[in-house]
């Protein structure tokens, strides 16, 4: 695995050889403004349906292990 | 004819016409899939899917898809049916609720007959990353499929299903598509709601079509494209998918790549795309070569930018709230380290890894950042070239289909499939595979690209050329 890591980091590093100060980072290829919607309150996934795929169920919650 | 080898628009005509039922149809498909022979299939229900077919042939009215099967990639959500992703994190799980493409099409009248394999995650290029074995090629059962959707085409290849959803976030529906001889879509990013789909890189991922023909394609992005309020990043689409009826190419400007028709690509495939383009001229067009700078670029920029959104996208995957979960774990840390090391495959570790590193201080700027400036680069070659040109063409995959086992041991010459495919996924444009010819008997695959939300002008080249082209090959044992 860290050969692998490693090959395919040198390959990657080929972006570094262009430079690029001026150009404006792409996070998002089609321009889109934020989206907002109306906050009105709806029916939500029933609590038993949420914990349906749960593999361990606690007191109606997801039981999670100790934290520390 | 049999009933696995109409179109899904022969069998839409045929149901409209009394000829065959929905529940016919559906059985003659489960049939296929049910002897699995190419491993395309990760569920089946075969239960579900029939009582589907019978009540749609019990309406007065048929819905406008009429009860034809669809096989879907199991990335896809689908209620209560199970949904894996190709992962052992996901063994077993049967998601809440069903993904709003898919929910369109049933609603349009498609019935869902399965899910089909993946590589795990959708991060591959073969489907031998699925933690459930990989599909093979029906063209040739020792060679891969493609991927990451490779049981979505195999299934459509070898007749299971007319039509399949996929998804593409680097080239995972066009390059199975060509690899297994049939069309496969991937259109504008946000063109179809991901809501229910399992992300592996939001800035890139994409769900698309696999069909026999191009038109069938056509059909089932039309009831898939638009906004949908769960899915921020679905756009309100401008003009309604039209059905593809164009059969010349007067004054249409197609751009051939140069830097993809050159070095690193088989002359078996480079030469069938070659003629295929020569139809360009036939049917009234014109070729133009055209350049992008950066393209060569595309894959490392791409080996940043999806790594690092994974690693984000598959935090998710805790066993908390669902999925496998390691026994016995002392603490919740030794927890998230035994699930995550058990559940996930090396590939998808490889992934995660790399994109923590490329995400990390010190390292941000230098690998994600200057990713992120590259693909502005990449987006901009491609606007150039469309100032020139309405299309712009190249090979789908540098080769054809490769025997298992091949590229398995080395992660960075897998990722060379998708050489072609990555520059186009950058740029967030719409692109088509369709079936060229043959190389050393195996399919080959011609890409078209068009400007963001060019679908309809993409379709309608790409249906010319397939008329044009005419190929009529099927993989041995297939009939004809």
């Amino acid at each position: 695995m860290q050969d692998e890591l490693s090959a395919i980091l040198e390959y990657v590093d080929q972006v570094q050889e262009l430079d690029l100060g001026a150009v404006v980072p792409t996070t998002h290829a089609i321009p889109l403004e934020n989206v907002f919607r109306d906050d009105v309150p709806k029916p939500s996934v029933p609590a038993e349906l949420a914990l349906r795929e749960a593999p361990e169920v606690l007191a109606g919650g997801f039981a999670v292990p100790r934290m520390g | 004819m049999a009933l696995t080898d109409l179109t899904a628009e022969q069998a839409i005509a045929a149901i409209g016409a009394g000829q065959i039922s929905a529940t016919d149809l559906v059985t003659a498909h489960l049939a296929r899939a049910e002897r699995d022979d190419w491993h395309s299939f990760l569920a089946i229900d075969s239960e579900g899917a029939l009582a589907r077919a019978r009540e749609i042939d019990a309406m007065p009215e048929r819905p406008p898809l009429a009860g034809v099967p669809i096989a879907i990639k199991d990335a896809l959500s689908t209620r209560d049916l199970p949904t894996t992703a190709g992962s052992k994190i996901l063994e077993g799980f049967r998601p809440i609720y069903t993904a709003t493409c898919v929910a369109r099409l049933e609603q349009a009248g498609a019935v869902v007959i399965g899910k089909t394999n993946m590589d795990e995650f959708a991060m591959g290029s073969s489907c031998e990353n699925s933690a459930f074995g990989p599909s093979l090629n029906p063209w040739d059962a020792t060679r891969v499929p493609g991927g990451s959707s490779g049981g979505s085409a195999s299934a459509v290849a070898a007749r299971q299903v007319p039509w399949s959803l996929g998804s593409d976030t680097g080239g995972s529906i066009r390059q199975p598509a060509a690899l297994c001889g049939i069309v496969g879509l991937k259109p504008t990013y946000g063109a179809v709601s991901r809501y229910g789909l399992i992300a592996f890189a939001s800035s890139l991922d994409q769900v698309g079509p696999f069909a026999r023909t191009v038109r069938d394609a056509a059909l089932l992005l039309q009831r898939m494209v638009g906004r949908d309020p769960m899915d921020a990043t679905s756009l309100d689409w401008p003009e309604p998918i039209a059905l593809p009826n164009a059969e010349r190419l007067d004054g249409v400007r197609v751009g051939v790549i140069e830097e993809l028709m050159g070095e690193g690509i088989e002359p078996g495939v480079r030469a069938a795309c070659q003629a295929a383009l020569e139809h360009v001229r036939a049917l009234g067009g014109t070729l133009v070569p055209i350049e992008l700078p950066h393209a060569h670029y595309g894959l490392a920029t791409y080996y940043l930018i999806a790594p690092a959104e994974c690693s984000a996208n598959l935090a998710r995957f805790d066993g908390i709230r669902y999925g496998h979960r390691s026994a016995d774990a002392e603490n919740l840390l030794e927890h998230y380290e035994r699930t995550r090391g058990e559940g996930f495959g090396a590939e998808v570790k490889r992934r995660i890894m790399l994109g923590t590193f490329a995400l990390s201080a010190g390292y941000y700027d230098a690998y994600y950042g200057q990713a992120q400036r590259v693909r502005t680069l990449i987006i901009e070659d491609f606007a150039e070239a469309f100032r020139q040109v309405d299309v712009v063409a190249s090979p789908t995959s540098p080769s054809v289909a490769f025997p298992l086992g091949e590229r398995t041991d080395d992660p960075l010459s897998m990722y060379l499939s998708d050489v072609c495919t990555i520059p186009v996924s950058l740029a967030g444009l719409p692109s088509i595979s369709i079936p060229c010819g043959l190389s050393d008997g195996l399919p080959v695959g011609l890409q078209l690209a068009a400007p963001a939300f060019g679908e309809n002008r993409l379709l309608s080249v790409a249906h010319a050329l397939e008329a044009a082209i005419g190929f009529r090959d099927r993989p041995a044992g297939f009939g004809e």
